[in-house]
């Protein structure tokens, strides 16, 4: 008999994550194109860069454990741009090549690649550029601001306070609400435009690419949670600059949802959409960064298989 | 009528399964029977799982290892093979993962790296010594004991003079330098070992131990220092980035993880080529 030795999934529906991928690649690329909007050319460039580096960082890792070549699968191409899309827009070049190539190396071929890894690949490589370089993740360019597409003397380059950061100092920041949802404040840089990023999930829902209930879960119940407990000035203005401000729509739509670190379950998926958001909350309050969701994301990820397990086990425990 | 009244005595007390004879109430020739049968039920278990192990690891396409018997070559008790295993082939953090604590929250800067190889190579070598020759006739639990009390003792003894010279490196140590006596590289090295082995075993075993603790102790201490300050043992010797993440916990799990991955792969590697090596040797004194 012959075997074949292949990643999951391996119970086919007729979805292939090469479609998924190139759904999600669309999605992340309209998000760019908005951030090109505000930024110019350079966050194209470093985009580009990003895949490259990710790519060859496959490439690499293909080589060393003697594997198929995972490179076409796409998803490193994910990968690339969601690092691309929560960083800054000033940001430099060797900050993207040290996040990607965590991100591949460290948060994803350690655990045996693609399908394996159970921590978001992404938010592991955000969480340890923030540990290690603050300063340059939180330092938001105003907007709109045409940057140097290839030079890397961003010394005329102005930046602005973000949103969270106002609040975090316990003030109300003093940008309209029209500016918070469309993206128009300083903020990373393509995290902003709450408006596509609801579409992106919207039609991510529809083609069932991704789990609308964790995304769905997550988004009521932070909101309930923020209006509940707001932060600062009116309850209302408070809870929509929460929402609509850091990495939380973008984050919500692209990276909780990774089929290799969210619950397969329904509900188990809806509870993990609650931790998540009880976590955010906890995490911006409590926490010493200004933007801490990924490290939210990365705990809650750990709690992922243990909640898949704890659903299966339900109908046993009736019997 | 008694047989009325096992039937009553039933109803009260329903029984889902008839109880299994006990030993103590089989006559001699059912004993000797029932033994054979959970011995050979016992071998058949065995069995089992050893070919489902194997199934799995060719559905795998993973190489036996059937061949390598790490344990045989672990545990040869001479004082030269008991060094070697605890400093390199089953160095105690590496493999075992034992004072990973220490490793992880002490060792970020060469100094304090020493002290801490210092200190364990102290407290080790006096308590397995030690449970070698008095605590290997204690109970469990007074053994267990008498590892910690000796070794807080000892500590006790050693640690002011070297607060005295360097107040400063042993206050940042903070609760790692008192964590030594109860870590499992002292409590497991003397338990599995120093307990059930003579006093120059105990010895070779002490010392290879706590220098294949402390080589990496400093190797990382080294590292980090490096990583985070530019530094190495204090002296600035470079002005590029700086990795401030280098000093902090998760960065050196992420070392001793990668580290402990690349020792198991040139510990395969040794056994594999030994392996070899003794085959050939046999196929030449056959010839």
């Amino acid at each position: 008999m012959k075997l074949i030795k292949t990643s999951p999934p391996f119970i086919k529906s007729g979805k292939s994550q090469s479609a998924s991928m190139k759904r999600m690649i669309v999605c992340l690329g309209l998000a760019l194109i908005y951030a090109v909007f505000f930024f110019g050319l350079r966050l194209l460039v470093n985009a580009i860069i990003s895949i490259i580096i990710c790519e060859f960082c496959e490439l690499i890792v293909s080589g060393l454990v003697r594997l198929p070549n995972t490179a076409k699968d796409l998803s490193a191409i994910v990968t690339a741009l969601i690092i691309v899309l929560l960083l800054p827009a000033a940001v430099p070049l060797w900050l993207i090549l040290i996040a990607d190539a965590f991100a591949v190396f460290i948060a994803k071929a350690v655990f045996g690649g693609l399908g394996h890894n159970p921590f978001n690949p992404s938010a592991c490589a955000i969480a340890f550029i923030t540990v290690c370089w603050p300063k340059y993740i939180f330092r938001y360019p105003t907007v709109p601001q045409m940057l140097p597409v290839f030079s890397a003397d961003l010394s005329k380059v102005t930046y602005g306070s973000s949103v969270l950061a106002y609040l975090n100092a316990g003030g109300v920041a003093p940008y309209r609400l029209s500016d918070i949802f469309f993206g128009a404040v300083p903020t990373a840089a393509g995290t902003g435009c709450g408006l596509l990023l609801l579409a992106c999930f919207i039609y991510l829902s529809v083609k069932r690419t991704i789990h609308w209930r964790i995304t769905a879960a997550f988004l009521l119940t932070f909101t309930l949670l923020s209006a509940v407990l707001p932060r600062a000035g009116l309850w209302y203005i408070s809870a929509f600059s929460e929402v609509f401000s850091g990495y939380l729509l973008f984050a919500a739509v692209f990276m909780l949802t990774d089929p290799s670190t969210s619950p397969k379950s329904d509900i188990g998926g809806i509870i993990y959409g609650v931790i998540c958001a009880i976590a955010v909350i906890l995490m911006r309050r409590y926490g010493i960064y200004e933007e801490s969701l990924c490290f939210a994301l990365i705990i809650c990820n750990a709690i992922a298989p243990t909640l898949d397990r704890w659903v299966a086990s339900i109908p046993e425990r009736r019997l | 009528m008694p047989h009325l009244k096992q039937v009553r005595k039933s109803k009260q007390k329903p029984m889902l399964s008839k109880p299994k004879k006990q030993y103590t109430e089989m006559s001699g020739y059912q004993l000797r029977l029932r033994r054979a049968f959970d011995n050979q039920l016992d071998r058949a278990v065995v069995q089992s799982a050893k070919t489902t192990m194997r199934g799995l690891a060719r559905t795998a396409n993973i190489k036996p290892i059937d061949n390598y018997n790490y344990d045989d070559r672990l545990h040869e008790t001479n004082a030269k093979n008991v060094f070697r295993n605890g400093l390199l082939l089953n160095n105690p953090i590496l493999f075992n993962a034992l004072g990973v604590t220490v490793l992880i929250g002490a060792c970020d800067t060469l100094f304090k790296a020493l002290v801490i190889s210092g200190v364990t190579l102290a407290l080790m070598l006096v308590t397995e010594l030690l449970t070698s020759l008095f605590y290997k006739d204690f109970d469990t639990p007074m053994r267990m004991t008498a590892y910690v009390l000796t070794a807080a003792v000892l500590l006790a003894l050693i640690a002011p003079p070297i607060f005295n010279r360097y107040p400063a490196l042993v206050s940042s140590l903070g609760i790692y330098l008192p964590l030594l006596c109860i870590t499992g590289l002292l409590t497991v090295r003397c338990e599995t070992f120093a307990s059930v082995n003579t006093a120059g075993l105990a010895f070779a075993d002490a010392i290879g131990c706590s220098c294949g603790f402390g080589s990496i102790a400093i190797l990382f201490g080294v590292l980090r220092e490096f990583f985070s300050a530019n530094s190495f043992a204090g002296i600035i010797i470079g002005k590029g980035h700086t990795l401030p993440a280098a000093s902090m916990a998760f960065f050196a799990f992420l070392m001793l993880g990668l580290l402990s991955a690349l020792a198991q792969r040139l510990r395969r590697f040794w056994f594999r080529r030994r392996q070899s090596d003794l085959e050939d040797a046999v196929e030449e004194d056959k010839l």
